[in-house]
């Protein structure tokens, strides 16, 4: 058994069995949009605990119940005297279930069954920097030959490195967490999240060759790209790409786009720099990067950045309901970013206009989405229609998935 | 310009900046120069030692930048005052972005800033981000500023009330601040201050961490600015001192008198 299981033992409900094969969550209450509502218990809240999964892992947190939680017939939370339950979800703590333990709410009885944790591979272990040049350290990963820098983004450095044995090329991407902020448990939730994301094999997506994580730093060894992102093609260009290249480029993407989104994947970043590029002319092909790893460092609490206030990347790309609540970040957000990055790609503008407001962040939540028919470039009607239904601020009128723009795109292009 | 305050104003000033409880290095930074009534407290933000970097260039370069603007107009009132900090922030902004492109390793560097200055029978406050300016007026706290954050815009918006927003994720995510990708528009008031008063300047370590209520029982506490500062500091850190504290303490009083 590798899912986490919950089987409800005793109540309305019993026999029933609810799995977690991957990270999940799962709400049990009174209300109907639980995952496991019981409307007839008195002594069961609307919104009574939550419960997450992260196989072989699970958490338990009362939502400020009136009458809390108890694991094993010991009382989680729940709400005292005067307070409400914002407050009393505020201060319980989350419970570390084991296998065995009993959840009781009201008439309710759980039972957890956990999964035998893998062992996993043997700890790979990345020596120290060793300095190779003048004011350079080139770090030494075992099974890598690594040759240069070659980019330094917001999220750690990338190095040229080649596979010792057969020659393999790669880009290494390694990153260094905020030191104070790590602890084992940290560092295996942010590589399990990650396992998801490295299981993605699809040819416009930049594959995973191996990770690792040693002496603070995690290593991620991927595809390498030689012809550099559309970020980087946009600029050897003047700053625009034609449409028949950047409808291409973007096609592609939502080829591999509609792919991550039926493993339940959304990007949560997508830009012209996390699109890569691989190839020249009739033969290039675009590959989308950095599947899961800003969205997981970040959740997983390792990202200082966000513990000390950050401006928290570009905005250009982003839908308004990610910024409101990433939370809510969905396929359908995806969408609305790559027709972003498209618009970008042949404007060399953001969609939305930010001169007109003080806070760019208003532009987004105001719906400032400029139509690409007034951005001064000559576009095919029905293309620039795609784009903008791509770019919707109201995510209903949207494209409900990557497949369906992809289509529509590639219905108009010339 | 040679600013008219200081022959109007004496001022007492005290600044402490703390590491707090959680953090390893200090990416806050201040500034203070009493004689021209110039005072300054900038947070660091992007990781790594950038944060550092960003707060430091800002409380170094501003004060120079703005300074040397004001000199070429001796005569500034306070609506030329309030255009100038509002230049030399925007500018300040742009190079720390440009400086930000043109090195891979600060990418993504930034900071916030507020700011102070006093001017004739005025103070001029400019910010950026969710570093906060206080007035502490006959006893009362008074916040002069507006946290440029995600939380604070949506509750601005109504989008979410303002239970929501003291423990909403989009509180740690700044909507303006120096360095920032678009034209950095910095929020300037003046305000008239006559008489004896105090003003905290503070990063969020502080305003994170305590209550506008406690903040105000400390400054009335603490008659001195440097025991408010100590007293503030001591009480972030109490608290949790989840982040770098920086606060800075300046007591006015009219020239010739002392400083209460």
């Amino acid at each position: 058994m590798s899912a986490v299981r919950l089987e409800v033992t005793r109540g309305p409900q019993a026999g029933k069995v609810f799995e977690f094969p991957a990270h999940d969550t799962f709400i049990f209450g009174r209300s109907g949009e639980c995952h496991c509502a019981i409307p007839d218990d008195p002594y069961i809240s609307a919104n009574h605990f939550l419960l997450e999964a992260n196989p072989p892992d699970c958490e338990l947190r009362d939502l400020g119940s009136k009458n809390g939680t108890r694991v094993n017939g010991e009382l989680c939370g729940g709400r005292t005297k005067g307070e409400d339950h914002r407050q009393a979800a505020k201060r319980a703590r989350p419970v570390r279930l084991k296998d065995g333990d009993l959840i009781t709410a009201g008439q309710t009885e759980f039972k957890v069954s956990l999964p035998r944790p893998d062992p996993g591979p043997a700890t790979k272990t990345l020596a120290r920097p060793a300095a190779s040049a003048p004011g350079e350290a080139l770090p030494q990963v075992p099974g890598w030959r690594v040759e240069k820098e070659v980019a330094k983004g917001g999220m750690g450095t990338v190095y040229l490195a080649f596979r010792e044995g057969d020659g393999e090329r790669t880009a290494l991407k390694v990153v260094r967490p905020e030191a104070a902020r790590m602890n084992k448990h940290l560092i295996d939730l942010f590589l399990r999240e990650m396992k998801v994301s490295l299981g993605l094999r699809h040819p416009n997506i930049v594959r995973f060759l191996d990770e690792g994580f040693s002496d603070g730093v995690f290593y991620f060894a991927m595809e390498f790209c030689e012809s550099g992102s559309a970020a980087e093609l946009m600029e050897k260009n003047g700053g625009r790409l034609e449409l028949s290249l950047a409808g291409r480029i973007a096609a592609q993407a939502l080829e591999g786009l509609g792919y991550a989104h039926s493993r339940s994947i959304v990007h949560r970043d997508l830009k012209p720099h996390n699109i890569l590029l691989h190839g020249e002319g009739p033969a290039l092909q675009a590959k989308l990067a950095d599947f899961g790893i800003a969205k997981d460092f970040s959740l997983a609490g390792m990202s200082g950045m966000t513990a000390s206030g950050s401006g928290g990347g570009t905005l250009y790309f982003m839908p308004k309901e990610q910024l409101r609540d990433f939370r809510k970040t969905r396929p359908v957000s995806d969408v609305f970013s790559l027709g972003a990055c498209l618009y970008n790609m042949l404007t060399n503008e953001p969609v939305y206009d930010f001169e007109s407001v003080a806070d760019p962040c208003l532009a987004v939540l105001q719906d400032k989405v400029v139509p690409i028919g007034r951005r001064g470039v000559r576009l095919p009607e029905p293309v620039a229609a795609v784009i903008d239904k791509s770019v919707a601020p109201d995510m209903s009128r949207r494209f409900q998935t990557a497949a369906e723009f992809r289509q529509a795109l590639q219905s108009v292009l010339p | 310009m040679r600013l008219s305050l200081s022959k109007k104003r004496r001022f007492s000033c005290a600044c402490l900046s703390d590491l707090g409880r959680k953090r390893s290095g200090n990416e806050d930074a201040w500034h203070a120069d009493p004689e021209r009534g110039l005072f300054l407290v900038a947070d660091g933000m992007g990781g790594q030692s950038c944060g550092e970097v960003a707060s430091r260039a800002v409380a170094e370069e501003l004060p120079k930048a703005l300074l040397e603007a004001l000199a070429a107009r001796p005569e500034a009132d306070g609506p030329a005052v309030e255009q100038a900090l509002r230049a030399a922030i925007a500018a300040c902004s742009a190079s720390l972005r440009e400086r930000s492109r043109q090195d891979p390793r600060l990418r993504g560097m930034g900071s916030t800033v507020v700011l102070a200055l006093f001017h004739g029978p005025c103070a001029t406050i400019a910010h950026l981000g969710d570093s906060r300016a206080y007035l502490m007026d006959k006893g009362r706290l008074q916040r002069l500023t507006r946290d440029h954050n995600l939380a604070s815009l949506l509750l601005d918006l109504k989008k979410i009330t303002p239970e929501e927003a003291a423990d909403h994720p989009g509180r740690h995510r700044l909507t303006r601040h120096v360095g920032m990708e678009t034209t950095a528009v910095a929020d300037v008031r003046t305000l008239r201050c006559k008489g004896a008063g105090r003003l905290l300047l503070c990063s969020d370590g502080l305003s994170g961490m305590l209550p506008d209520q406690r903040i105000a029982e400390l400054l009335r506490e603490n008659p001195d600015p440097e025991s408010a500062c100590r007293g503030l500091v001591a009480a972030a850190n109490k608290a949790g001192g989840e982040d770098n504290i920086t606060v800075l303490v300046a007591d006015w009083s009219p020239a010739g008198k002392a400083a209460a």
